[in-house]
């Protein structure tokens, strides 16, 4: 067997948790980005009409179908030809997780736009409620509270890709680790540990989401 | 002239035909209960009276004004001041569930009728007294039992001062020692004058409830009586049949 | 902005990417006989008697859920071969990796199905006469497996979109390919949107074979 020696971590644990904190600066931006996105793309398919009903589903099926590794270097390597300079690899990252994180929570509020059942939307002809008190009243509302947990399990899936930030040279959490990793060639204890640090911060992430379904959603039951 | 006035009333689905030249009134001290077999179109009634569903032809006025009309080029046509004078109650309560009883019953006359807030509440919390519910004014729906949720729902309704109410099947879907409550605040309603189309199985209700009952079949008004009269000497043979096959099921007559 | 698109560079490309596909499907392929099969017994493991057992399963699926697959692969690569001594190729690490990241998350999808079969079929056939265990073989099991159809497709299709991970540790799979070209022709649009292409000319057909499948089950489970 190997002999490990996990107390040399311990040095680096400042370098270890400024490269999380990158990852979650990259997660945050590319939540608020995305979450925008996705809410505007999830309103378009389900109420735009054809054409932007169309635009929608050819960009929500584009960006899930395709490896965000891909998205990645799609951008870290084209986008300096569209503009003719080189932008390094923030661009790039903030760009491909958004428009994923906007793909996968488009999805997320279109099916829970669906759930809400026709028979609300009589309720609301029967009381003469109008178009906008309708829609911003009562629909999305709803919709909102039951996106909550697929919602958070979409934020557990960014958190994960925002790994791969790594690959296009930006210093976040995966990349210091293999830094180190390469530095000391003790792969074992720093991967580890950069993995136990991703599923300290992801697993609670998953029970939260739990915890809010079972509390909130228990007395209003949407 | 009637106070409510359906004729000529036409609707399909596709190409199957719900109604044809339906004609019905009912005048304004009328409580009229329909009854018939299931898929006759009792619902669908309800809901072209509502404006849910689009008619192909016919006329419906409501008090004297025009209320549903079909233009010769086959487009419906729904006057929405009329539309404000009909209330309905369905069978799966459809109370908001993100809202409160006090929320479910305001949003609509302060959102659609401009009521200030303050004095929705105040007729939101007179309305629940009467019924019995004034203490859940702040509980949420799904914290009710499914007889409170429906009455809840009929106080929704009538928050919006409706001239004609529209019941379908409320009790249906709810369990049998429920099923009193609603029908006697139902009772109390109308007491208190309101006129009313019901749906119902209940044929014990709708003896005690209704001015007249209208046997359905196929689309078209099959017999319609007092329900003394209906229930006890019908005069047409499928309402004969249908009233026995109901009445072995219910255990006992009328 | 004037940009001319060469598609003479995407033909000539195609054949290396076509071997970069062949790759990523291969790695996909052995991904998924591992993860349909002991994903399946784990959540038998997860769901069992045995509290240890049980807990070991959870663990592991908690494991693999919730930390990155870049880092389960790169995991793989570095320290397997400190640790077991030995030294297999990035393919196969990329397979091994892979196949229990697809583990739990199947474990996953089965033990929802199993659970959603309703248990009122299992008094059923309970009350007819079958043993417990033959119900639970011959009535549960095929429904569960099933209902779990939709699900281990959706898992099998992002199994293969994760497969690109692979090209970080140097397998030389269909976006390893993309980036060697994209540097050596100095055309990354033309050639990572021809890579981008490929992989959803796969995702997107498997996703309509996904709801279709999915209406399927809903129809069977009556609703």
């Amino acid at each position: 067997m190997v002999d490990l020696n996990f107390s040399f971590v311990l040095g680096y644990t400042n370098v270890l948790l400024a490269g999380l904190l990158t990852s979650i600066q990259f997660v945050s931006v590319a939540i608020v980005l995305g979450l925008s996105l996705g809410f505007v793309l999830s309103l378009m398919r389900s109420f735009g009409g054809t054409i932007l009903g169309m635009i929608a589903t050819v960009f929500v099926e584009v960006f899930r179908g395709t490896p965000v590794l891909v998205l990645l270097f799609w951008f870290f390597f084209c986008l300096p030809v569209f503009f003719g300079t080189d932008l390094g690899g923030f661009a790039s990252a903030v760009l491909a997780l958004s428009l994923y994180f906007a793909a996968i929570t488009s999805e997320t509020f279109r099916s829970s736009l669906k759930s809400i059942e026709p028979a609300q939307l009589d309720a609301c002809v029967a009381l003469g409620l109008g178009a906008g008190t309708r829609i911003f009243r009562v629909i999305l509302p709803q919709a909102v509270l039951r996106a909550i947990p697929n919602l958070s399990s979409n934020v557990v899936s960014l958190f994960k890709e925002s790994a791969l930030v790594s690959a296009v040279g930006l210093a976040d959490l995966m990349y210091v680790g293999q830094n180190i990793a390469n530095k000391e060639a003790r792969p074992i204890e720093i991967l580890t540990v950069v993995a136990l640090i991703y599923f300290a911060c992801a697993f609670p992430l998953t029970r939260i989401a739990a915890v809010i379904e079972k509390k909130l959603l228990k007395v209003i039951k949407v | 002239m009637a106070f409510l006035e359906v004729s000529k009333l036409s609707k399909n689905y596709g190409v199957m035909p719900v109604f044809k030249d339906f004609d019905l009134t009912l005048e304004e001290k009328d409580r009229l209960v329909l009854i018939g077999p299931s898929g006759c179109g009792k619902s669908t009634f309800l809901r072209c009276l509502m404006g849910l569903e689009n008619i192909s032809s016919g006329d419906i006025r409501l008090n004297g004004n025009d209320y549903i009309s079909v233009n010769p080029r086959g487009r419906m046509k729904l006057q929405r001041q009329v539309q404000k004078n009909v209330g309905m109650v369905f069978q799966h309560y459809t109370l908001f569930p993100h809202f409160s009883v006090l929320s479910n019953l305001c949003l609509a006359p302060v959102y659609a009728r401009r009521m200030p807030k303050a004095e929705a509440r105040d007729k939101a919390m007179g309305l629940l007294r009467k019924f019995g519910l004034a203490e859940r004014a702040n509980y949420y729906p799904s914290q009710l039992s499914g007889g409170q949720k429906q009455r809840v729902a009929i106080a929704r309704a009538l928050m919006l001062d409706p001239r004609l109410m529209l019941f379908d099947e409320v009790t249906s879907a709810l369990d049998p020692e429920l099923v009193v409550e609603v029908e006697n605040t139902m009772m109390e309603l109308a007491e208190s004058g309101m006129p009313m189309l019901i749906v119902t199985h209940d044929m014990h209700f709708a003896r005690n409830i209704a001015t007249k009952v209208a046997f359905l079949e196929g689309g078209r008004v099959v017999e319609i009586a007092p329900p003394a009269e209906l229930f006890t000497q019908p005069k047409e043979a499928r309402t004969k049949s249908f009233l026995k096959n109901i009445l072995r099921f219910e255990g006992g007559d009328l | 902005m004037n940009y001319d698109f060469s598609w003479i560079i995407v033909e000539r490309a195609l054949p290396k990417l076509f071997d970069g596909l062949l790759v990523s499907l291969q790695l996909t392929v052995w991904a998924n006989v591992i993860g349909l099969t002991a994903g399946f017994l784990l959540a038998l493991c997860a769901i069992s008697r045995f509290r240890v057992v049980r807990w070991l399963a959870v663990a592991y699926i908690e494991v693999f859920r919730c930390t990155p697959a870049l880092i389960q692969i790169v995991w793989f690569y570095f320290c397997v071969p400190m640790i077991f001594g030995v030294w297999w190729s990035g393919f196969l690490m990329g397979v091994l990796a892979l196949g229990m990241n697809l583990t739990a998350f199947n474990a996953e999808a089965y033990r929802a199905a199993i659970q959603t079969v309703p248990s009122s079929h299992l008094d059923a056939s309970v009350a007819l006469g079958l043993g417990p265990v033959v119900s639970t073989l011959l009535v549960v099991l095929p429904q569960a497996l099933i209902i779990a159809i939709p699900v281990l497709m959706t898992n099998a299709i992002g199994i293969f979109q994760q497969s690109a991970l692979v090209a970080l540790i140097s397998v030389e799979d269909l976006v390893y390919q993309g980036r060697i070209l994209a540097g050596e022709t100095y055309r990354p649009i033309e050639i990572l949107s021809t890579v981008a292409v490929f992989y959803l000319a796969i995702s997107i057909p498997m996703s309509q074979l996904v709801g279709f499948f999915e209406s399927r089950v809903a129809r069977m489970l009556g609703r």
